[in-house]
């Protein structure tokens, strides 16, 4: 494969946030639409180094493509501290469960557990982090008005046209529905909590004789944990996850102006007419 | 076979039909995703010109949703990641398809009546 390609994959590499299979597969199938889109170029009667440089251009921006390309995946350091999240916590309850009904640690304390516990703790934990991810700076931008926008987003560097801040407004208002979603469901899986809680330590003796006693202070301490620490790790990814939706914005916009123009002779860039071979 | 790209149209015109241009080029059969640019681009006469990096976000898209599947298959003597229709994907294709005709008829009428 020539050196452009690969320097062109080794920035779409640098650029991708997703996990390690789906990055091999992009990788695979971007590399093979490069060497299609050459060899087509070539039998067209243009150079080699020509119709590389024009597979290259016709594909985008790695940034962008990369940017395209991740939105509606979750980036994978959030998904993976999720599920440490979730292990840890389905682990602290196996570990109650086992306390108060006295027995060892055995499959079927796990599975009670697992019964009792994961799916309440699952549905909480997934409305937790959805609605983290719609973090407020979203829905300010929305209220924030048009031109103030555009100024807040200018200043930040990051988009250069109106258009693109209207397609960040478009995902900021898609995102703040999530928030209302995610605060109806949360809602009673929260009050579950505070009421076993608050009934454990009204009656600490419930605390060791009931298994929800607990267990519930254990979801709660981790509940408390998360609002702590996940508002920190979302804070600190915000600004990334804006620019890669701004990055895609672009890709939808601007793939005019990703087109450079033509760095060989001889080729049919620059012509009114431009062909392709199927 | 040539695809000639002189006639391209504003691509804001294309936005929201994007998926379904695509999944009617699979309706054809199974296809990677150069070979699916290249057969709208020569389908609509080189109007559908797309712009080559927001194929595969599309793809995987429609792929995440159910309506395509893919998978590595040798074609032309290279491995290549081939999509094609899902059950589900078809009956959207065939939905959008009434959809948009009705909508095109309607547009023509006001057209003409003006």
């Amino acid at each position: 494969m020539s050196e452009l390609f690969d320097a062109y994959l080794a920035d779409l590499d640098d650029a991708l946030e997703v996990w390690p299979a789906r990055r091999q597969r992009i990788l695979a199938e971007a590399r093979d639409h490069l060497e299609d889109a050459a060899d087509a170029q070539q039998a067209r009667g243009a150079s080699r180094d020509g119709a590389e440089h024009e597979a290259v251009a016709a594909l985008g921006a790695p940034e962008a493509l990369a940017g395209s390309l991740a939105t509606g995946y979750p980036p994978p350091r959030l998904a993976a501290a999720r599920w440490v999240a979730e292990l840890g916590v389905t682990g602290a309850v196996w570990l109650s469960y086992a306390a108060v009904l006295g027995a060892e640690l055995s499959p079927w304390a796990l599975a009670w557990a697992l019964m009792l516990q994961a799916p309440l703790y699952a549905i909480f934990h997934e409305c937790l982090c959805r609605s983290l991810e719609s973090t407020t700076s979203w829905g300010e931008l929305e209220d924030a008005g048009r031109g103030r926008v555009i100024r807040a987003l200018r200043a930040r560097g990051s988009v250069a046209r109106p258009k693109e801040a209207e397609l960040v407004l478009e995902e900021a208002t898609r995102r703040r529905r999530l928030i209302w979603w995610a605060a109806v469901l949360i809602a009673p899986v929260v009050l579950l909590f505070v009421v076993v809680v608050v009934g454990s330590l009204l009656s600490p003796g419930s605390l060791v004789s009931h298994p929800y006693g607990l267990s519930g202070a254990v979801s709660l301490i981790a509940f408390c944990g998360a609002v702590v620490v996940l508002p920190l790790k979302i804070a600190r990814g915000e600004s990334d996850r804006l620019d890669a939706a701004i990055r895609a914005s672009r890709n939808v916009l601007g793939w005019s102006e990703l087109r450079r123009p033509p760095t060989r002779r001889g080729s049919s860039r620059g012509r009114s007419t431009r062909t392709r071979r199927r | 076979m040539l695809c000639i790209a002189d006639q391209r149209i504003n691509p804001q015109v294309l936005k929201g039909h994007l998926e379904s241009m695509l999944l009617a080029s699979l309706r054809g059969g199974p296809a990677h995703g150069y070979a699916i640019a290249q057969k709208l681009c020569l389908l609509s006469e080189g109007v559908l010109d797309l712009p080559e990096g927001t194929i595969y976000p599309a793809l995987h898209r429609l792929e995440r949703d159910g309506l395509v599947k893919s998978d590595w298959a040798e074609v032309s003597g290279r491995r290549r990641r081939v999509y094609k229709l899902t059950a589900k994907g078809r009956r959207k294709v065939a939905s959008r398809e009434k959809e948009w005709k009705r909508v095109f008829r309607a547009m023509g009428a006001v057209w003409e009546g003006t």
